[in-house]
C-alpha cells in the first residue's frame, strides 16, 4: 500500500495541504509515503520508520526546515528505508544534518541537499544521484561499507569526509570546487581500505586545496 | 584502530582545474592511473605513494 500527498499531474484531484503532518503517515503503517509539488514546512525532526520509503513524486517536492529552533537531524533514516527525489533545505533556526542515516542499508537517491549535510552511521548503506550544492553541503561517512556514487558535489568546500572508517566505495562523482573549497575527498587517517575511483574533481582552490586527501598511514593513529 | 592489512586505493580519478595538490596520500596506498591535468597555478602533485600509471597532463606550476 502507498500513500500519496499533495497535487500532481498523476494525482491532480489530491488537495491535502503542505502543512500535513508527514510523520504521521510515516507512522501510520504504510510503507510508501509520496509527496507531490509544494514546500512541507518541518518544525519538528521526522523519523522514517525501518522499511518505509519517503519520496517526492518529481513535481517539485522541498522538505524545509521552517522553525527558529535549532535541530541535530531534520529527518532520520532507520534500516532499509529510502529517502528519494526531494530537495531539502533549511529557511530558520540551525540544522546540523538534514539527513542522518542511521539505520544499517538505508538508501538515498536523487535528493538534493542545499548546504546542508548528510551523515552516515550505519553500515552498507548507499547515496546516489544526489545533489550537494554550498559549502555547507557534503557527505559524512562514519560508516563501513557504504557506497556514495553518482552524485553531484557542486561549490562545496568538501566533498566526501571518511571519519575513521573503513570499507567505503566513492565512486563515479564528480566534485567541482570553488575558490574557498579545501578538499573533494579528505579521509581521515586512521580510515582503511577505502576505494576513491573514477571520480571527476576539479577546482578545489582554497587553502589546503587538496582534490583527494589521504595522508597518514592506515592503522597508524 | 589496527590496519586490515587491505589498501587504500586512489584509482583512476580524473583531476582538472585548480588546486593547492591534487592528490596526498599515504605511502601504503595504492594511488595508480589517476589523470592529473590542465592544472593553472600553484598546483604541486603530491604523491606520495606508489603512484603507478598516474598521468601528468600540461601544467604551469
Amino acid at each position: 500500500m502507498a500513500v500519496h500527498i499533495g497535487k500532481s499531474a498523476e494525482y491532480p484531484k489530491d488537495t491535502f495541504p503542505s502543512s500535513t503532518n508527514i510523520q504521521s503517515l510515516l507512522d501510520g503503517g504504510e510503507k510508501v509515503i509520496t509527496l507531490g509539488a509544494g514546500s512541507y514546512s518541518l518544525t519538528t525532526a521526522l523519523i522514517v520508520p525501518a522499511g518505509v520509503t519517503l519520496r517526492g513524486d518529481g513535481t517539485g517536492t522541498i522538505l524545509n526546515w521552517s522553525s527558529a529552533a535549532v535541530i541535530t537531524s531534520m529527518v532520520t533514516l532507520n534500516a532499509g528505508s529510502k529517502l528519494e527525489n526531494l530537495l531539502i533545505q533549511r529557511s530558520a533556526g540551525t540544522v546540523t544534518n538534514a539527513v542522518l542515516v542511521s539505520g544499517a542499508s538505508a538508501a538515498l537517491r536523487g535528493v538534493y541537499f542545499s548546504s546542508l549535510r548528510l551523515s552516515v552511521s550505519a553500515s552498507m548503506c548507499s547515496v546516489s544521484d544526489c545533489i550537494f550544492n554550498g559549502a555547507s553541503a557534503y557527505v559524512l561517512l562514519n560508516s563501513t561499507s557504504a557506497i556514495v556514487s553518482r552524485n553531484l558535489f557542486q561549490s562545496t568546500q568538501v566533498g566526501v569526509y571518511i571519519n575513521s572508517a573503513n570499507g567505503n566505495l566513492v565512486v563515479d562523482n564528480q566534485l567541482v570546487g570553488y575558490a574557498s573549497a579545501n578538499y573533494g575527498v579528505h579521509v581521515d587517517g586512521s580510515s582503511d581500505y577505502n576505494i576513491v575511483h573514477a571520480n571527476v574533481i576539479s577546482n578545489m582552490q582554497g587553502s589546503p586545496g587538496y582534490g583527494v586527501y589521504w595522508p597518514v598511514q592506515p592503522g597508524t593513529v | 584502530m589496527g590496519s586490515t592489512g587491505l589498501s587504500n586505493q586512489v584509482l583512476s580519478n580524473i583531476f582538472y582545474g585548480t588546486f593547492g595538490v591534487p592528490i596526498k596520500v599515504a605511502a601504503s596506498s595504492a594511488c595508480t592511473n589517476n589523470v592529473i591535468g590542465n592544472q593553472t597555478t600553484g598546483c604541486t602533485p603530491e604523491l606520495v605513494s606508489s603512484d603507478l600509471g598516474n598521468a601528468f597532463g600540461y601544467m604551469n606550476t
